[in-house]
């Protein structure tokens, strides 16, 4: 039966398929971060191309960067700011999503703190039109979240 | 009425029934012939009606004139239209709403727990304004782990006991820390600060965008301003918000008292960080609240609202403190009226105390400094601030210095004697020494090079302070410049000293530091 990988090999990379078709390879080790391909390697083995249907080729590099920088321990603050400097809002949102999916714990805790920190000091339609919902209060449940906000007094930010 | 149905029914058939045009590209899809079923029918009736929108030439309000006309004078149909109206309006607005909603849930795929944990990472006003985004979100910003750290501290009052109260229910047992009140903007940009106002009014008139036109409009409306009561919900559902509680900090809440407040303090056992400023709160009664009710408690800042006139402070008050709460590493105690004897036993007795600030005290003279350094309680000290404490004596900032110099308080890091009145003469304390120069606080800088020592006098007759080049100790100018969350950052060596809120005498005028500012994370940035 599939046997776990090897730990102590740690040159081994295992093969990533994304939803659209592309393979990509990433370390064993950081592999094991990511806890759906590690559960899928579990599975399946670790000599057979994993499946990926929710991951994209847009966003499955990015992580992989994330988590070689991990692996090697490297991951500070300078790090971590310029990983998010040119991502726009979507597509933070997206690797979020993906880093949920594969279960990828660390990077789905910092991508929450970038997300917040991007909502910080927003306005309403700004946060809507961030995560792309819609308004689907009765005017009453409106105005009482108007009312419950009415006391913060600080500006909120311009939409950018 | 079943008979105006039929009327009504009547004259519907004679309007022509509009067929959909097919280059229109509102039209409106084609249904399946009705059938006899009787709510089939009134769906049947609703489409016809609703496929009425696509004639060009529309005139609703003609047809229901003409058929009103028609009718005998008794006739309720302007009620039925407005009723009927109304539902389809209510209709079409849940419908539209429902549809809102299946969209979100398609556009968010995320669970309630990983949602709230985006929210949970907002500070309060920021996850008020994200529940409104949504039902979902609104849904998930009730969680109690969104409301853990609840910063409800405004610029001009606008929080009333309402507010508090429903985001400390919501936090539950989850509440760890609370900040409520009035905190002036202290309007710095980096460089430079403004003086510090502590009072509300002078708040209110320098803030942007308030008026006290609105604030007397509110009145006849609920207030919004908090009652002495407003800390009750700590209290609540059986005690579980402040069971928990680890920092309460409170400041300028007008209507504050010492049974209100103490009644609090009472509900929170493992608090560990208090701060109150500007209250209306008795020092002694207070901090016999804190014996009683606080045995964990690390941090303590008081800051009087009534600087100088409150002298309630006894021995036996601080005796009980120092028994009760033995965790004591942080005590500021600012602008009350404070005796050596008294504050020596706080000092002394605090086995752990690191931190001291007795800013802006009066009746001290400084006395309580002697023979401190090389016993249990003081040889602890890291930071001492006894910035303008008007009876602050030379001789007994000599006496201290000397200590050091001896070899006493070790640890200490950060010393600050500033007095923008100058240091109190032995004899008269109306007398003032306005310069450092008996001071030895070039040698002691030679001999702790690692401490950073405040000493900012008026030349007499002047408040700015002008020392010479030829001091050769490492000169820095440093200003006073607030963290980002807009507090103002007192320089020390560890940055878990940060103060909230400024002393009201405290001016923001330039310092000159002398010694090594080595410690990159004290640097403010100029």
């Amino acid at each position: 039966m599939a046997q776990e990988a090897s730990s102590s090999t740690s040159s081994k990379t295992i093969s990533l398929k994304t939803g659209d078709g592309e393979i990509f390879e990433i370390e064993a080790s950081a592999a094991k971060q990511m806890k759906t391909v590690q559960r899928l390697i579990d599975d399946l083995g670790d000599d057979i191309t994993i499946p990926l249907h929710n991951v994209f080729s847009k966003e499955l590099p990015k992580i992989i960067e994330y988590y070689k920088k991990d692996i090697t321990g490297e991951i500070t603050k300078d790090f971590e700011a310029e990983f998010v400097k040119d991502l726009n809002d979507d597509e933070v949102k997206v690797l979020f999503l993906a880093a949920n999916y594969l279960d990828a714990n660390k990077l789905f805790e910092f991508l929450s703190q970038n997300i917040a920190d991007r909502l910080e000091s927003k306005s309403v339609e700004y946060v809507r039109k961030y995560f792309g919902v819609e308004n689907d209060f009765t005017p009453e449940e409106e105005s009482k979240l108007r009312e419950e906000r009415a006391w913060s007094f600080r500006g909120i930010k311009e939409d950018e | 009425m079943r008979l105006v149905m039929d009327t009504v029914e009547e004259e519907f058939v004679e309007i022509p029934i509009p067929i959909p045009s097919s280059t229109s590209s509102s039209s409106m899809a084609k249904r399946p012939c009705p059938s006899q079923n009787p709510r089939m029918e009134l769906e049947n009736l609703l489409y016809q009606f609703l496929s009425l929108s696509d004639r060009p030439s529309l005139s609703l309000d003609l047809s229901f004139e003409n058929l009103l006309q028609s009718m005998p004078p008794d006739t309720d149909l302007i009620d039925r239209a407005l009723k009927m109206g109304s539902l389809l309006l209510d209709a079409a607005k849940h419908s539209s709403r429902k549809r809102a909603s299946n969209h979100n849930s398609i556009v968010w795929p995320l669970p309630p727990d990983l949602t709230f944990k985006i929210f949970s990472m907002l500070d309060t006003q920021s996850l008020c304004y994200v529940s409104a985004a949504c039902s979902f979100f609104s849904k998930c910003a009730k969680d109690p782990l969104c409301y853990e750290n609840l910063d409800l501290t405004t610029l001009v009052p606008k929080v009333n006991n309402a507010v508090v109260a429903t985001m400390i229910q919501r936090a539950g047992k989850a509440l760890r820390s609370l900040k409520l009140g009035v905190v002036p903007a202290t309007a710095c940009s980096p460089g430079f600060c403004q003086p510090m106002v502590s009072t509300i009014r002078k708040a209110i008139v320098e803030a942007p965008n308030f008026s006290w036109n609105d604030k007397r409009s509110r009145q006849g409306r609920e207030s919004s301003v908090l009652t002495r009561c407003c800390l009750s919900p700590l209290s609540g559902d059986g005690g579980a918000p402040g069971a928990l509680l680890r920092k309460l900090h409170l400041y300028n809440i007008e209507r504050m008292d010492s049974t209100s407040l103490c009644g609090a303090l009472s509900a929170c056992p493992s608090l560990l960080d208090l701060e109150i400023v500007g209250i209306h709160v008795e020092l002694r009664q207070t901090l016999m609240s804190v014996s009683a009710n606080c045995h964990l408690i690390e941090r303590l800042f008081f800051e009087s609202s009534r600087t100088g006139r409150d002298d309630s402070l006894k021995a036996q008050t601080c005796s009980e403190l120092v028994n009760n709460c033995p965790n004591l590493t942080s005590l500021s105690l600012r602008g009350f009226k404070l005796h050596d004897c008294k504050v020596r036993i706080l000092v002394k007795g605090f086995r752990k105390l690191k931190y001291v600030d007795f800013s802006s005290s009066y009746s001290i003279t400084g006395n309580f400094l002697r023979n401190l350094g090389n016993c249990n309680g003081g040889n602890l000290l890291e930071v001492l601030i006894l910035r303008d404490c008007m009876h602050l004596k030379e001789m007994e900032v000599i006496r201290f210095l000397t200590a050091i110099l001896a070899g006493d308080f070790k640890l200490l890091m950060h010393l600050d004697i500033s007095n923008r009145e100058g240091l109190a003469c032995e004899a008269d304390w109306y007398h003032r020494c306005y310069s450092s120069n008996n001071m030895p606080i070039k040698q002691v800088l030679e001999a702790r090079p690692d401490m950073r020592l405040v000493a900012e006098y008026p030349s007499e007759g002047s408040y700015a302070e002008t020392f010479d080049a030829e001091m050769n100790s490492d000169i820095s100018l440093q200003f006073s410049s607030p963290t980002s969350d807009g507090s103002i950052f007192m320089s020390t060596s560890e940055s878990s000293y940060n103060s909230d809120h400024g002393s009201g005498n405290e001016e923001g005028q330039d310092a000159v530091i002398y010694g090594e500012s080595s410690d990159e994370d004290n640097n403010m940035n100029l």
